[in-house]
């Protein structure tokens, strides 16, 4: 709201828009194939980096407003996510997959940080996303981005009732550190959005 | 359950199972009690301040720019904050008193989770944090389901997704056209925006708090919670209702003055149409006493939204405005009593199943009679306090010079009072043998008897009713400083 957009887009913000958007409606029309199975989860990673992109655009079209902060912010939580998610998913073709209580939470975690609830980093990470797009009078992108948060619903749903995979000895540490990040970055954002912020600040107007 | 003896002697109910004996943890349902208790104590502590209209605010700093949590307390959430604690009070002293199902540690603590996210989401003075509370609210509820009824707590984390997005959307154009996203600043800041806008967020934030108006539409997940006593649905199905109906009042004119914008009373009048109808004729098909209690919960969360329709003008009558307030302390321990009998018959008998019940009156009369009580308060008879908002309701609509509508309530009424006592007949009083009945402790039947009273109390006590729906709507009606 600091900074008014643009009236025109230019061609690489319309190129980044193209692939940012291109790359969230392929990875969750992906995602959403029956057949998917636990790979949703991995193309709703792909989904939230497009995401991501859209939140580095803005910036280029508005360069007062808060899009290259949100849009860093939201890859961190995303690439948080996936490194968990990668951790715990569970083995394709195993039916049997062994698991435990840590590996179920981390599976679960990784999930509700990739569809932004709260108390994981997702939540100020989508909000920042989304209200960055807003601001740069993108409200179509905006709603384009949710529509595929709540898509992602249903690849969520599937993928939860699969057995996550079995967490233990280094992986174990790994996997209560990452959710331990998760959840204190939900719950107290300030200093990741600081340092992001000063980051975006450092890179320049333009990014 | 040696340590559950000693401290309520001969109150705990005989746990049904080695596994459920191995199980039973009264400490955590203890610390729930203890904590709720603390909360009402804060609260009331609170009240003289908040009641001469005041408000009490708490201030943190969260992300800085992007959202804060920021905390108020004031004649409509202080109000709905107590009703939690209280509502919680009982429900952990009845968990205590009557038994824990398995896995009872991780369920008292979401139980409280719950319980303490519901509180931020009605004292959230920052919609950013209103969203924040539901979803975590909403999340500790699905961990609550996921375990007994995996599917129902799918749909129930889905429509708690979506409505919590619709409402992210509503809050996100408001801080695009006001650049605040507090309740506080809000109504003013909003007044330039184009009549367009505001309906449309008015529009995305109605839909958005609906499913947290007991749940709905995935409000089926409360009668698969705890199949066997349902004594964990006790505590959702009231915090829900609660949450719902104190977001839903901040729309109306004074507090976010939403509901002043075109279409909101429209949709507002056609959803609470379908949903009074729709649970009405519903319940009368309920084959179990848990989805009675389904259908009567959904009945009266349209019967708030015809109370938020018919208020939602600035020259709304009086009558519709304080029956709307009211509604926030007459619906809770209505649907509480309701399916505290439901619990108990199942719990039990071991089934809440109609057509396996029969001559319960003798064995089970409490539970009977909160059934009544509950129900027909829901239904709006008098001297229940149920009685109070229905006859606020109906006078507001006939004021308002719309007798169909007002006809269509005290019909719709009619229906779910009906649908009410043929269940309690054909559970307690059909001359069939009665199934196999487990003795009750002293202390479920107390609990019964208190809560009908209460209900019954404060239907006859109608001052002490009628000045809380001032209270609260004088709370919704008053200027933002």
């Amino acid at each position: 709201m600091t900074a008014g957009p643009a009236s025109t887009i230019s061609a690489p913000v319309l190129l980044t828009i193209i692939a940012g958007g291109g790359l969230l409606v392929l990875a969750t029309a992906l995602a959403l194939r029956p057949r998917a199975g636990a790979s949703g989860f991995g193309w709703i990673v792909v989904a939230g980096m497009g995401c991501s992109l859209l939140g580095l655009a803005s910036p280029l079209q508005s360069p007062g407003g808060d899009g290259l902060r949100a849009g860093l912010v939201h890859l961190v939580a995303v690439l948080l996510a996936a490194l968990l998610g990668g951790l715990s998913a569970p083995r394709r073709g195993a039916a049997e997959t062994p698991t435990n209580a840590l590996g179920v939470a981390a599976w679960g975690c990784a999930w509700l940080t990739l569809l932004g609830f709260p108390p994981t980093v997702g939540f100020p990470a989508k909000v920042a996303l989304y209200r960055a797009l807003f601001g740069c009078g993108w409200g179509g992108l905006a709603a384009l981005a949710m529509a595929a948060s709540a898509a992602a619903l249903v690849p969520a749903r599937w993928g939860l009732r699969f057995r996550a995979r079995a967490l233990e000895g280094t992986w174990a540490a790994v996997g209560v550190l990452l959710v331990a990040l998760i959840l204190a970055l939900g719950l107290y954002p300030g200093p990741l959005l600081d340092l992001l912020g000063g980051m975006g600040a450092a890179a320049g107007p333009a990014g | 359950m040696a340590g559950a003896a000693a401290v309520f002697p001969r109150l705990s109910l005989p746990a049904h199972s080695e596994a459920e004996k191995a199980a039973f943890a009264w400490a955590p349902f203890s610390l729930g009690a203890l904590a709720s208790g603390m909360g009402l104590a804060l609260g009331l502590a609170l009240l003289p301040a908040v009641a001469g209209g005041g408000r009490v605010g708490v201030d943190y700093w969260w992300t800085r720019d992007l959202y804060h949590l920021r905390l108020q307390a004031d004649g409509l959430s202080l109000p709905a904050a107590l009703a939690i604690c209280a509502l919680g009070l009982l429900v952990h002293l009845h968990l205590v008193g009557l038994r824990a199902a398995e896995r009872s540690h991780q369920r008292a603590a979401l139980l409280l989770a719950a319980q303490g996210s519901a509180m931020g989401a009605v004292l959230a003075a920052d919609l950013m944090a209103v969203v924040f509370f539901l979803g975590l609210t909403v999340l500790c509820l699905w961990g609550l389901a996921a375990t007994s009824a995996p599917r129902e707590a799918e749909r129930l984390l889905t429509a708690g997704y979506l409505g919590g997005l619709l409402v992210l959307a509503g809050a996100l154009v408001m801080w695009q056209r006001a650049d605040s996203t507090s309740v506080q600043d809000l109504p003013l800041l909003l007044l330039s925006a184009e009549p367009r806008t505001l309906g449309l967020i008015a529009a995305l934030m109605l839909l958005g708090f609906l499913p947290f108006v007991s749940g709905f539409p995935a409000h089926g997940w409360l009668a698969s919670l705890a199949p066997r006593s349902h004594s964990l649905a006790l505590i959702p199905a009231t915090l829900l209702l609660v949450v719902g109906a104190t977001l839903v009042l901040r729309l109306l004119p004074g507090s976010l003055m939403l509901a002043t914008a075109p279409g909101f009373a429209r949709l507002s009048l056609v959803l609470g149409l379908v949903g009074l109808w729709w649970g009405a004729l519903r319940a009368w098909f309920a084959t179990e006493l848990g989805w009675l209690a389904v259908w009567l919960t959904v009945a009266q969360a349209g019967q708030l939204l015809l109370a938020v329709s018919s208020s939602a003008s600035p020259v709304a009558s009086g009558p519709a405005m304080q029956a709307a307030g009211l509604h926030l302390l007459a619906a809770p321990p209505a649907v509480l009593a309701v399916w505290w009998a439901s619990s108990a018959v199942a719990a039990r008998t071991g089934t809440d199943a109609l057509a396996g019940l029969s001559g319960l009156w003798r064995r089970a009369p409490a539970s009977g009679l909160a059934l009544l009580a509950g129900g027909l308060s829901l239904a709006g008879f008098p001297p229940l306090v149920g009685f109070q908002v229905q006859r606020l309701l109906v006078s507001g609509l006939v004021d308002q010079s719309r007798p169909v509508l007002a006809a269509a309530v005290v019909l719709a009424d009619v229906l779910l009072a009906v649908a009410v006592v043929s269940a309690f007949r054909r559970a307690f009083l059909r001359g069939e043998p009665p199934p196999p009945v487990r003795p009750a402790p002293v202390w479920l039947s107390v609990q019964l008897a208190a809560l009908i009273a209460v209900l019954l109390a404060l239907g006859v006590w109608a001052s002490a009713t009628a000045r809380w729906g001032e209270l609260v709507s004088n709370a919704i009606t008053l200027a933002p400083p």
